[in-house]
Parts: structure tokens; sequence; C-alpha cells
């Protein structure tokens, strides 16, 4: 397991650098000049070429690739072209508001999901089965923006259920984010909850459940307590894959709703072109990736004794 | 069923998470409530040149000037300086006289907490510190070449870095401070620069290289701002978060991504709202009051300021939320984004909604032109005859009627109304109605070589790249409009969108045709547009256009010599006249623009040359109080009525198959 | 990870003989109704897709308030006739006087909203299709190749979809979107000719860089599964034998090997299509989304000023069409799913 653990370690190292190879080479063709973002109205040609030996703008591509590599192995990405705060200033105060919208959400979301997957596995083929799947599919057929849009419009302004815009730092976040929540549920529930669906009825159709049946355990049982434990491997795997995107956050969500979180943050950072921080914020997430996709691998094992790692 | 059960609690869970909480919860007393659209980036004056940050510091900061709230056109009393300066004969000379009586806030950089006086040191220091490389200002520009050896000073200034760095290898974390008194080891504040100079207590003397009128509105501008020493040196780095000045205000609370919260200034100097009818030296020349007086701006005239307790800004980027924030009552005013007042406001006026709830409009004209630059050096565009048909093909009118839905007037000129050397009058190759005049427009196409749009020479039809800086919805109709007005001469036009910095970064290279540009001006003074024309100045410098014309620049340099009055405005006529008539760049539109109040904020007449009249504001806060919560009463049937849909198909479900299993 | 159970394997060997997989996947999937009622909108998408292909581009430029011969001429290129009707105005609510030009209302430029829906279905088919098709190509290709010749070629392949799917989805989609429309590439695209034949008038950039981001971005989870059910067929006896045979690699790879996995291309097909049309909206919104043609991300993006104000008809138009082809095109996916997996019986 150990020797697994570290082997897949090794491999995610080529993964990265090739990942740094191919941030900085489209970034770095894609971006203007950051003197037009720091020097303001008439800077004079001196001073542009001034901060272009400064931030080493004009260097070979393999000097800033190695610069590059050098940030990510410290953790040091410099200051933001915007407004000079250091990049890891940027990603430490914005962490907090991301997670306490993303992790209720995630946590609302999925147990909304397996509950509702149980419900329809459980009455498979009723109308109510049927309803959830069409009402499913219809859920993620709709553009994110326009739910934001709209639910926004109507059920925060219109009917005043939630507020408009804005966060608290502390425990008065719970009503700021309420509305992003639901929309995120409504995003995810779609695929979530067909999903589970698919597992649990998987899970129905195994041995156990039929001895168990036999054996006269009620239908409630045997769905809450036997076929709900099996599905936890997947329901586990599933989350340490999604982990990484919570910490990234949604910038949707965050910008129209006043969330001061890393995706606010990376929404702003496109917007003035500033290339620290979208750098940042690319290995941020593929590094998160990389680990919980290890995670994910190592949990798959440790839950379900079947699976042997090699 | 345990699990089922938690699907209803998780509908009244998110019933009664749907109480809308206040907006501003345990807030007392009068404060101003207002939104950003940019997030702010620094309170380090130097440093401030967009619109974020400089609304913020306006209401910490003041400079030796600003302007006066209200007077239209734009006039400039005095705040740290006693008075207005004294300014020589051949203008090169202004002297100014402090109001040493004015405190800084009380703040932990000075030594007990409490606020020092102002002193002339002061505003050397700051001087300094603005021209100081390691500072590294946006808004040198302003200062190049203008007064005696500032410029000198600067460069030794830079020696001094350059060799520090050869031999240590890094500066020291502190800024200015740090760097000269490790490197420089001289007296901050004393008389170093030849052209700035203390005089006595409390005066300080600039000489100008060259008379130069607009440093009166230069010194009113948030680069120049006032600002103690010690909070710099106490803060370091951090002081561009931890701003220390004089203003009505400080600042409690600042979070760069999310709000700031800023209570009234215990130490702010005396300081009262004009009362011209009652106090005859408050009657400035040229500014209109009664008219002022009429529409209700003195309701609190002889108040002392500030009226208000504190301000709260929020940083909303997105339109649609920033507009529903003001709508529930949660901001005291409004300013649509230049580009979407037409979709704020269709046809420029409120919805009848709006005004039930006694909001009202404050239209403001923007100083400031819409053009389209033509890049005078392409191969094609150099065909002065090519520019002067495009610019007639374009029809202003109805970008203005449509595009801007009325909230614009056709741009004759590039020097807006309000500015000295408007010209409303017929120029060349301009329309006086501004639409467009398609036969004189083909027949010069003709002339410039391109009968109906065709190189007669090598028969190919004219293909021009518009360039735009923007993606916006907005940015697309301008362009779809271009697009139609050249195919009407039978050009066609492939249209780019870029960001902003590639724009910019396009243009330095001169790597452009045609490019949708506005400018906002920075003081009331023709000469701050001009610059973008001026023959020196050409790419990579301000000059995008790369415009060349002698007798321009000659006028340029005359003008810039000269004060404010008839003289210079002739001056600036005749060079407004040479812009129409070589067409290096289509003034298209002057924008107005709205200013959108709640009816318990009183006071404030909108612009955006300065944002310092903010401080003039009063709110009704118990009007406030009572319309918000009256504006705010939530509907909770369509969700209750969802949660019944809901559990009567799980209720249905669960008791027709009587829990077993189909 | 599945495992049949016995029941399933007993019904399986109790299949009807007759029928070839194609013909078993269509009897299963004629019984879901709703499924077949969902085919029929993805069809008249298609025909109004279609419909606007005839009209070229022509409509998306015009705005009101230009001379009325010129603005009758662009409507009679799309078909319409104005018949004396008076000029729509901008922003005009939905109504019936003004016919198909002001059934749904009119946007901020006087364009009927109504026409505008519908031309923008085009855009929707050429980024969905193509950038479907670019990416199952892709991805398809290469698990076939990593999944049947194995060894290095297999973990070049993983170690590229590895990397590619670690970084996070967003910002490649913006990384590639920039390289291609605002870096030299828009460019050098603008001037492309073939002979007299200008390129970037046919596909414009907005559009291949729509295709081209989606493409590149979503065939990692085919690939993925092609990969993994060709190492399980490769190892099949029919495929042995028709090695054993002297069949080239070519040759198994496509007549032997493909048809077993080619429900999963089918699938993934409509997922990356779902996929391509949600992403123009979100591209759109960043500005790197298609500028010149009509498209229903345009309006959403656009609406995001409008509805604040009341003006909810462009945003609901287009949000509907959107909504009407993508939950089609779910659906129609998720019967088909159940209708060609070889493991689901019915």
């Amino acid at each position: 397991m150990i020797q697994y653990v570290i082997r897949r370690i090794l491999y995610a190292i080529p993964v990265l650098l090739v990942v740094a190879f191919i941030t900085l080479w489209l970034f770095d063709i894609a971006a203007g000049d950051p003197a037009a973002i720091k020097l303001g109205k008439n800077p004079s040609p001196e001073a542009v070429a001034a901060l272009h030996e400064k931030l080493g703008f004009d260097d070979p591509f393999l000097v800033k690739y190695g610069k590059f590599l050098w940030s990510t192995a410290t953790l040091d990405y410099g200051v933001s072209f915007t407004d000079d705060t250091p990049v890891r200033t940027i990603f430490a105060r914005g962490i907090g508001p991301t997670l306490s919208l993303t992790i209720p959400a995630f946590l609302l979301g999925t147990l909304v999901s397996v509950v509702l997957a149980l419900l329809v596995a459980f009455y498979r083929g009723s109308l109510l089965d049927k309803t959830m799947t069409v009402v499913a599919i219809a859920a993620i057929s709709i553009s994110s923006l326009v739910y934001i849009l709209v639910f926004q419009y109507v059920l925060a302004d219109q009917w005043k259920l939630f507020p408009i815009w804005g966060y608290d730092y502390g425990f008065g976040a719970i009503t700021f984010v309420a509305l992003p929540v639901l929309i995120w549920i409504l995003l995810s529930i779609g695929t979530d909850m067909r999903y589970y669906r698919t597992v649990a009825l998987e899970e129905i159709s195994r041995d156990y459940v039929r001895t168990a049946r036999s054996k006269g355990v009620s239908e409630r049982k045997v769905l809450f307590s036997h076929v709900l434990r099996n599905c936890l491997i997947p329901i586990v795997t599933r989350m340490a894959i999604i982990v990484p995107f919570l910490i990234t956050g949604s910038f949707l969500l965050e910008i129209f709703f006043g969330i001061p979180g890393l995706g606010n943050t990376l929404y702003t950072a496109i917007g003035n072109s500033d290339l620290p921080v979208i750098k940042a914020f690319t290995m941020l997430g593929t590094v998160l990736y990389v680990i919980f996709d290890i995670l994910a691998d190592v949990s798959y094992a440790v839950l379900d004794p079947r699976v042997r790692l090699q | 069923m345990k699990g089922l059960r938690s699907i209803p609690v998780a509908f009244l869970a998110l019933l009664c998470a749907s109480c809308v909480p206040d907006a501003y919860p345990g807030e007392e007393g009068d404060i101003l409530h207002f939104t950003l659209r940019l997030l702010p980036k620094t309170f380090d004056p130097p440093k401030i040149s967009e619109e974020g940050s400089n609304k913020l510091a306006s209401q910490i900061y003041d400079g030796l000037l600003t302007y006066h709230p209200y007077a239209r056109p734009y006039k400039l009393v005095p705040a740290i300086a006693a008075a207005l300066p004294e300014v020589s004969d051949d203008g090169r000379i202004y002297t100014f006289k402090i109001n040493t009586s004015i405190r800084f806030q009380d703040d932990p950089c000075f030594p007990d907490g409490k606020g020092r006086n102002v002193t002339v040191q002061d505003v050397m220091y700051c001087m300094k510190r603005f021209a100081h490389p390691t500072t590294e200002t946006t808004g040198w520009w302003l200062f190049q070449d203008r007064i005696v050896g500032f410029d000198d000073w600067r460069k030794a200034r830079e020696a001094d870095v350059t060799k520090y760095l050869a031999e240590q290898g890094t500066l020291p974390p502190a800024t200015y401070p740090g760097i000269d008194a490790k490197i420089v080891g001289k007296d901050h504040a004393g008389n170093e620069v030849q052209g700035i100079e203390i005089v006595g207590d409390d005066t300080i003397v600039f000489r100008l290289n060259e008379p130069y009128d607009q440093l009166l509105w230069v010194l009113a501008m948030s680069y120049t701002a006032i600002y103690p020493r010690e909070a710099v040196e106490h803060y370091g780095d951090q002081y561009k978060n931890h701003p220390v000045a004089t203003g009505p205000f400080k600042v409690v609370e600042y979070n760069p991504v999310y709000r700031c919260v800023m209570t009234r200034n215990e130490n702010y100097r005396e300081e009262f709202v004009p009362d011209p009818r009652n106090k005859p030296e408050d009657r400035l020349a040229g500014w209109d009051w009664e008219a002022d007086e009429k529409a209700g701006l003195l309701k609190h005239a002889g108040k002392r300021l500030p009226m208000l307790d504190g301000m709260e800004v929020r940083y909303i980027v997105e339109d649609q939320p920033r507009w529903l924030y003001f709508k529930a009552g949660y901001s005291d005013f409004l300013n649509p984004p230049k580009d979407s007042t037409d979709q704020a406001l269709p046809g420029g006026e409120l919805s009848p909604e709006l005004v039930a709830r006694g909001i009202r409009l404050d239209p403001w004209p923007e100083l400031g032109t819409v053009y389209s630059c033509i890049n005078t050096i392409d191969p094609v565009l150099q065909n002065v005859d090519l520019r002067r048909a495009i610019a007639l093909a374009m029809d202003h009118k109805w970008t203005c009627k449509n595009l801007y839905a009325g909230q614009a007037i056709v741009a004759t000129s590039v020097i807006p109304p309000g500015v000295a050397g408007y010209d409303a009058n017929d120029l060349p190759y301009h329309t006086k109605d501004g639409t467009a005049d398609l036969p004189r427009a083909r027949e010069l196409l003709a002339k410039a070589g391109y009968p109906n749009g065709v190189d007669s020479k090598t028969g190919k039809r004219l293909k021009l790249v518009f360039e735009n800086s923007s993606s916006s919805a907005t940015a697309k109709e301008f362009s779809d409009r271009f697009v139609f007005e050249m195919r009407q001469l039978g050009i066609e036009v492939d249209v780019m969108y870029n960001t902003f910095p590639q724009m910019i970064d396009k243009m330095r290279k001169s790597n452009f045709q045609v490019a949708g540009l506005a400018w906002g001006f920075d003081y009331p003074d023709a000469q701050n547009i001009f610059v973008n024309l001026y023959g020196p100045n050409k790419a990579p410098g301000a000059n995008y256009a790369s415009f060349q014309d002698e007798r321009f620049d000659e006028l340029y340099r005359k003008a810039a010599l000269l004060r404010d009055g008839p003289e210079r405005t002739k001056l600036y006529e005749e060079m407004a006249h040479i812009v129409s008539d070589q067409i290096p760049w289509v003034t298209r539109a002057h924008r107005i623009r709205q200013n959108l109040q709640q009816p318990w904020l009183s006071g404030m007449k909108y612009t955006e040359v300065n944002y310092q009249f903010w401080r003039y504001c009063a709110v009704d806060d118990a009007m406030r109080d009572q319309r918000v919560a009256e504006w705010n009463k939530p509907n909770r049937w369509p969700l209750v009525l969802l949660s019944l849909l809901f559990a009567l198909l799980v209720g249905k479900t669960v008791f027709s198959s009587g829990g077993a299993r189909p | 990870m599945t495992t049949l159970s016995t029941m399933d394997a007993f019904e399986a060997q109790d299949l009807t003989v007759a029928r070839t997989p194609t013909q078993e996947a269509w009897r299963r999937f004629k019984k879901d109704k709703l499924g077949l009622v969902f085919l029929v909108v993805i069809a008249i998408y298609f025909f109004v897709a279609l419909w606007a292909g005839t009209f070229g581009w022509g409509g998306s430029y015009e705005v009101a308030g230009q001379t009325r011969p010129a603005y009758e001429a662009s409507m009679g290129q799309l078909g319409i006739q104005l018949d004396g009707k008076p000029f729509p105005e901008s922003q005009v609510p939905p109504n019936l006087a003004g016919g198909a030009n002001t059934m749904l209302g009119t946007d901020a430029l006087g364009r009927s909203v109504f026409y505008r829906g519908l031309q923008s279905t085009k855009v929707a088919f050429i980024v969905g299709t193509f950038g479907a098709l670019l990416s199952v190509v892709i991805g398809m290709t290469l698990g076939l190749l990593a999944g049947f010749l194995g060894g290095w070629v297999d973990r070049v392949v993983v170690f590229v979809y590895s990397t590619l799917a670690s970084i996070p989805y967003l910002l490649l989609m913006l990384a590639i979107a920039f390289v291609v429309k605002k870096g030299d590439f828009a460019n050098w695209y603008d001037d492309l000719k073939i002979g007299e034949f200008d390129v970037s008038d046919f596909i414009s950039l907005g559009l291949l860089n729509l295709v081209v981001v989606i493409g590149l971005t979503s065939w990692v989870t085919l690939c993925r599964l092609v990969r993994a059910e060709v190492f399980k067929v490769r190892e099949l006896d029919y495929v042995n034998a028709a090695r054993s045979l002297g069949f080239g690699t070519g040759r198994i790879l496509f007549r032997h090997v493909l048809p077993n996995v080619f429900h999963l291309v089918i699938i993934n097909f409509s997922l990356t299509f779902v996929i391509a049309i949600k992403s123009e909206v979100i591209l759109t919104f960043l500005g790197v989304g298609v500028d010149k043609e009509p498209s229903w991300g345009q309006t959403i993006a656009g609406a995001k000023n409008e509805l604040m104000t009341g003006i909810w008809w462009p945003l609901a138009t287009a949000g509907t069409l959107l909504f009407g082809l993508t939950l089609a095109v779910n659906y129609v996916g998720d019967a088909l799913r159940d209708a060609l997996d070889p493991k689901l019986k019915t």
C-alpha cells in the first residue's frame, strides 16, 4: 500500500512538470502587456521597459519556466499585478468564504441526492421515480447562468426569500450562502441522484439482498441498512474526486452573490489579466486534483477489501 | 424511514434560512451606504489611478485644493491650503500657505496615538515620496518636466536605488523611508528639490519650468493627497491598507475583496456646507447657487461637516446584484456603469415603480469623449480622405439615440461641453446634427482611391479591422453598428474583441487600424485630452493614432504656456478644428450619466471628476429603516406550495404502494 | 466494476438470436415513449438550424433604425416580409401586433428576439456537433490505440490524459480560448485564405475557438472508458481468433473491437454535445465565446443587464430554447445508454 502511494506520488511529478509547462506556455501566449495594468495612463517607454525587466517579461521561455517551477516548489507566486498583494495572502483570505459555500452545498447536496436516490430506487417504476428522473434531467439541462440570474431576481428580489448579495465572516454566513447552496444542489442533483440511483439499483440486484429478503428482512431494512452501507464506497470515492472543486469554488455563484472567495478572486484575476494569480490558481487546482485522486484510490482500497492496489 | 424525514427537514431549514437578515446588522447612526463596481486596489495616494480606489480614498484624504461640491463649471477651493495660491505674473511661481490648524486623525502610528497638526513639511514629504522611483507611482506623467529640478531629483534617486541594489541585492522592506534613510541619508522634508521650497513655517513655493496652469487641478487629485510620514514608516508596505489622513472619515475595517467601513474622523477640521443665502462670502463667482438651492441641494446649508457618522462601501462587481441591492434600499445611490445606463433605464427614464418609491434621477454630463481612434501610420489609413469618408459615414446621432438610449450628446469636437474650447459649431467632416453624410462620404472614398469600397488599383474590396477592448454585449452592439455603417460604404469590417491590456499592447505597437476608445478627463482642461494627440507622444506613447501635424503641435506648445482665458480657449478651438479636419480620431459622443438617489439621501450633486463632494451628503436613517422594511416583505407561499407538491408526490407513492416494493 | 448477477447472466442467454445489436437497441429505445418525443424535438431543432443555415449570418448585423430599404432587404434575406408594418423598436415587450418580429419582443438593437433565438440554433448545433465530434474522435482513437497496443503507447496516452484531467477544467478552457482567440493565431487565422476563399468568413474565429476548446478539453472521459473496454475485449476469443487469422491491427481494431465500444462513443457524444452548448454560455460570459453570430450564450450573457429592469423576454427565449435542446439531448442520451448498454436487459 505504502509502496503504491509512493509510486503514485512519483508519477505525479512529471504530470505537474508538464502542467506547469502548459500553463505558462498557454497563458504567456495569450497575455497582454502587464504594463497596461500596472502603470496606468500614459506610462513612459522607459517605465514600461523597466517594468518588463523587473517582471522578467522578456526572459527566454526556459528561464520563465524555471522561475515558475521554483514558485510552485516554494509555493510563492510573488505578488498580484493589480495591487501588489502577495498571491499567498489572496489565497488565504479567499479559502474560508469559498469553503463556507461549497462544504454545506456539497454535504447537503449529497445527502439530498442519496436520500432521493434510495427513495426512487425503492419505488422504482412508480410515478415518483419517473417524475424525479425527468425533473433531475431537466434540472441539469438549465444553464447555470440562467439559474443564477433568474433565482437572484425571483427568489431574492421579487419574493425577498433570500438576501440578494452579501457575506458574513461569522455564522451569519448561513443566510447568505443559502441561495447559492440551493442553486448548487439543483445543478448537481441531476447527475448525482441518477448516479446513486444506478448504484443502489445495482446493489439491490445482488445476491445478498435476495438472501436477506428471502430470510424475511423487511424491505426498508434491506434498503437502509444493507444497500446503503454498500453504496458508501462509491459515495466516498466520488466525494474524494469532488473535494478539489470544493476548494477552487464556483466563480459564477461567488461573483453574483458576493461571496469573497477564491472563485471571485479568479474571476477578478481573469478580468485584469492578473497572470501571477491565474497561474497560481491553475497549479493549485492541479496539485489538489492529483492529491485527491491518489486519496480516492486509496480510500477505495480501504473501504472495499476486494480491491488490491498494485 | 428516517432518511425520508430529512427531506421536509431540509426544506424547513431552507425556509428558515430564507428569512432575509438586516443587510447592515448592528449599525448605528447615519451611515452612507454605497456600492463600488470595481474592487479598490490601494489607499496609497501615488498609486491611486482607478475609480474604485479613488472613490474610497477621496473620503479619507485631503489635498492642498479640492473641488467645490456644487459649482459648475468646476471651481477649485482650498482644502489643506489656507487659501488659493498666489501665482506670479509669469505663471511660474505658485505660493501656497498651509492651514496648520488642521489635524491628522488619531492613529497608533503617532507617538501618543493622537493625530498631530499638518505641517508644510508633510507637503514636501508627500511630493518627494510621489516622485521617488520606489514608490512606483502611476501618475508621474502629470509632473514630468514641470517643476524645476524635480525630474533631476527623481533621476538622482533612481541612480541611488540602482547603486543600492548593486551593493545590497534587494531593497529594504519599507519603500521610500527605508531606502531614503539607508541610501540617501538626507532630510525627507528638506529643500532638496530646486523648484519646491519651504519658506518659513507654513508656506511652500513651487517653481515651474514653464507655466503649467493645470497644476492646480493636479493638486486636487488623489495622487497629491497629504498624509503623515509616521504612517508610511509605521505601516511600511501595508500602508496601502491603513490610510492615515485629514479627511472627514477614517477606515475602521478594510477588506479588499468585500467591503470597507469608515467612521467619522473626530479631528476633522471645521468645514461647513456652503450657505450662500446667509453668507455672502460663500457666493462663489460663477456658481448659480440659487438653482442648486431650488433643487434642494442646500438643504443642510451652514451645517458642520460631516453630517454623516460614517460610510459603508460594498464592492458588487456584477450589474444585476448591484442594481437589485439599490432597489432593495441597501445602497443610497447608484451610478449605473457607463455602458449599461440604457439597460438600467430604458429610454433614459425611471420606471413608474421607482418613481413611486421616491427615487430621484440626477443626470450629469460626463467630462469625457467617446471616439474611434484611427492609426494614421497604417498603410491604408494614412490616406486622409479615407479617414474623412469613414468619419462621415458614421451616424453619431443614431448611436446617441439608440446605443446610449439618448443618454449622450453628439460629439462635434474632441472637447466636451463644460470645458473651455468646446465648439458646438459645424466642424469639418462632421455634419451639424451628427448624422451620416453618405453621398459626401462616398465621394471622398472615391477620391481616396476606393470607389464604392473597392481599391481602384487592385480591384479588391477594402477590409478594415476594428478593435474592441471588451467583449461585453454593449461592445458588440457598437461593433455591429460600425460594421453596418462601413458596409454602407462598401467597406468590409472585421471585429476583434480584445481584453483591455491586449488592446493597449496592440496600440502601443501601432498594430491596429481602428479602435473604439473613450477618454475621461482627469481635470476640466482640454490639454488633458490633447496630450493624446501631441506629435512627440506618438506610439508607443499616449498618441496611439501617431497623429503628426505641425500646426497642431505648435498650438499645443503655445497653449501650454498660457493661463486659462479667452486667448487659450481660442487655441483650443483651433486644435479641435484640426483634429476634426485630419481625423486621427472620429469623435462620437459625450455621455450623459445618471445618478440614482434614494429619497433619504440629500446634498449630492454627482460627478466623476472628483469624489470628495460625498462628504456633503446627509442621510435620513429613520426614513431609510422604515422604507427598507416596507420594501422587503418576504413572500413565502411559492416555497410552501412547492414543498406541499413534493410531499404529496412522495405521500402518494408511499401510501399507494403500501410500503411494498413493486 | 460491475459483475453480472446470476439472474442477469441467465436472462442474457435467453436473447432472441435473430436481431442485430442495432435492431435490439432500437427495439428497447422505442419502449421509452418520452425518449421518442424528445428525439422528434431534436429533429425539429436540427431542421431549424438547417433553416437558419440557409440564410448565412446576414441577419445578425442588422439593427433597427437603419434606413428602411436596408432593413427590409435584410429581413427579406431571412424570408420575413415586413408588409408595411412599423419599424420594430428596441426592447419592445412581446406582442402580437408586429407579427413574428415582435412576437417574443425585440432586443436592445431592435432585432426580433424570436428570429434571433431560432438563428442561434445554428451556432448551438455547430458547436455541439463539431465540438463533440472532435472530442469523440480524439478520445476514441487514443483510447483504442492505448487499449489495443498497450506498452509505451498506452503509457503515453495515460500520461497525456491524466495530465490534462488534472488541470482545472475552466482554466484549461480559458487558456486554450485565449490562445485561439486573442493571440497571434487570431491574426493569422483572420488572414488565412485558401486560394480566393477566406476561411474566417466561413467559420468565424469565435466558432472555431469553441469547437477547439470543447474538443480538446472533453475527450478524457471517453478515452478512459474506451481504453478500459478495449483491455477487456482484446483478450476475448474472437479477437484472438482474428489475430491468428493474420488480420492487421487496423482491421481488427475497426472491424472487431470498435463495434464493442461504439455504444460508449454514442453516449459520450450526446454528453459532450450538451457540455458544449452549456459551455458556450459560460465562455461567452467570460468574453471568449462567439461574437459575430447570434447565439443563446450571447443573449443570456447580455441579459444580465436586462432582467433587473424587467426585460425578461430575451433571457426567457434563449433560456427556454437552450433548455429544450439540452433536455432533449440529455434525455435521449440517457435512454440510449439504457438501450445500448449490453449489461442492462429489459
